[in-house]
């Protein structure tokens, strides 16, 4: 089978390794650098403390792919299970955390439930005394995405797949139920099956075919810090939209926050405001490190859908597949989405577990 | 011995380090630096940047137009959190 993915990014890549891996013949488009949407500027978190049994599911199956991923893919991929805290600062959140808690143990995910005190005297740098509770998992953790994009890119061109840079995809062209070809700034690509994973470039390419998947932008930005003595293990995040924050293996503090503001331009260009409110939030969490300098900050356009989860699945054509709107679940999950969509795609099946992500429910 | 020809204090990357990496198909700027990891430490690129370009322009025969810098971002100088919080003057006294 021979296969075109649009999208060297994190899920394109893996999409297209694990593909190569089951034996398809498979050509990666990319119109810049791998990575170069926001698979190179999410901070790495994966953790498996969602409120939806799919997403627990997912992110269970994810975090035991997740730390293969360096074996399978022959690449140090470091992957630390320091845990995930999540934090609540008010009964209602923390509430929220409870119920998630307990459907996440009875789906066989260890969180444990931590009252404010346990909080404060796990983690004695964290001002707790606006922490009312919060939730916590040992087998979850973060990795950091570069290796993993660059580590999917080898794996890929193992298996004889190949990244072709600097080649935009202007249109697809469909004939009846098929999709025929890919039209680029570098020719015509033909393929048996097609994978549209370009970020927030996809729509547009969706719409040369008349396809026209609602979704929404949000602006987050990133900082990191000079590099520490290493002192935080987990990765932590005030629940639900609060700041997400933790300590790089270079010992650098890094975190993530959404931009708010009046004006925000919808790009990846760094805010005052942002370097404003996340200084004050890690030094309202973290007082000690008011004397800590920022070396830089970055930001990046997460695309999002009404129910905020990814758009994933095949899409009306029978060989087209799509996976973009990760909607905060690219790095995440990607090595799961890579796997199932693999599958899906070799089988012709669609997989029930990943059902939910599916862009029809966002179709008319 | 051979001498070592540093390009990035910061995080410890000789050209012979900067080289292998260009090797191994890391021969774009944004790809270099995030996998040799150049221009990400105290100095944010004003001691590597043009050393690193100079190498990737060397190997592959690149052209002023075909060359470019990462992106630039702000804070000229590394900037402590408690000024940006505006609450330096609390912390001190």
């Amino acid at each position: 089978m021979r296969v075109v993915v649009i999208g060297a990014g994190i899920l394109g890549l893996s999409i297209a390794y694990n593909l190569a891996k089951r034996g398809a013949d498979v050509n990666v488009l990319e119109r810049q650098y791998p990575g170069s949407g926001l698979s190179v500027r999410a901070i790495g978190a994966i953790h498996s403390q969602w409120k939806n049994e799919y997403d627990i599911k997912l992110a269970k199956k994810n975090r035991e792919l997740m730390s293969r991923l360096s074996s399978d893919l022959n690449f140090n991929i470091p992957f630390r299970r320091d845990g995930h805290l999540m934090v609540a600062t008010g009964k209602e959140q923390l509430a929220e955390l409870e119920y998630n808690a307990k459907l996440q143990r009875s789906l066989g995910v260890d969180t444990n439930v931590l009252t404010s005190e346990e909080i404060e005297s796990r983690y004695p740098f964290l001002n707790a005394s606006s922490i009312v509770g919060g939730t916590f998992s040992k087998g979850d953790g973060s990795v950091h995405p570069f290796s993993v994009v660059y580590g999917f890119w080898s794996g890929l061109e193992e298996h004889r797949g190949q990244l072709v840079r600097s080649t935009t995809v202007t249109a697809l062209r469909a004939k009846e139920h098929r999709i025929c070809s890919a039209e680029t700034s570098n020719g015509t690509f033909n393929a048996d099956t097609y994978v549209v994973a370009a970020g927030t470039g996809s729509r547009e390419i969706l719409r040369s075919v008349g396809l026209d998947v609602p979704t929404e932008l949000v602006k987050q930005e990133m900082l990191a810090t000079e590099p520490l003595r290493f002192f935080l293990r987990p990765m932590i995040q005030v629940y639900p939209e609060g700041i997400c924050f933790t300590q790089s293996l270079r010992g650098e503090i890094v975190c993530e926050l959404p931009t708010t503001g009046k004006e925000i331009r919808m790009d990846n260009s760094s805010t005052l405001e942002f370097l404003e409110n996340a200084s004050t939030e890690l030094i309202r969490f973290m007082p000690g490190l008011w004397n800590v300098k920022i070396l830089r900050p970055w930001a990046g356009l997460v695309e999002t859908t009404r129910d905020s989860e990814p758009v994933v699945g095949r899409c009306v054509y029978d060989n087209l597949w799509v996976a973009f709107a990760d909607s905060g679940k690219g790095v995440m999950f990607a090595p799961v989405i890579g796997d199932l969509m693999a599958e899906q795609i070799m089988s012709g099946q669609t997989n029930p577990d990943l059902g939910t992500y599916s862009p029809a429910r966002l179709l008319p | 011995m051979m001498a070592k020809k540093f390009v990035c204090y910061c995080e410890d990357l000789t050209e012979e380090d900067v080289l292998e990496a260009i090797h191994l198909g890391y021969d774009d700027i944004e790809t270099l630096k995030r996998y040799a990891g150049f221009s990400t430490g105290p100095c944010q690129g004003k001691t590597c940047m043009l050393q690193v370009l100079r190498l990737l322009a060397t190997e592959k025969k690149l052209k002023p137009p075909d060359q470019h810098l990462t992106t630039q971002r702000p804070l000229v100088d590394p900037v402590r959190l408690g000024v940006l919080a505006g609450i330096e003057k609390k912390c001190e006294s």
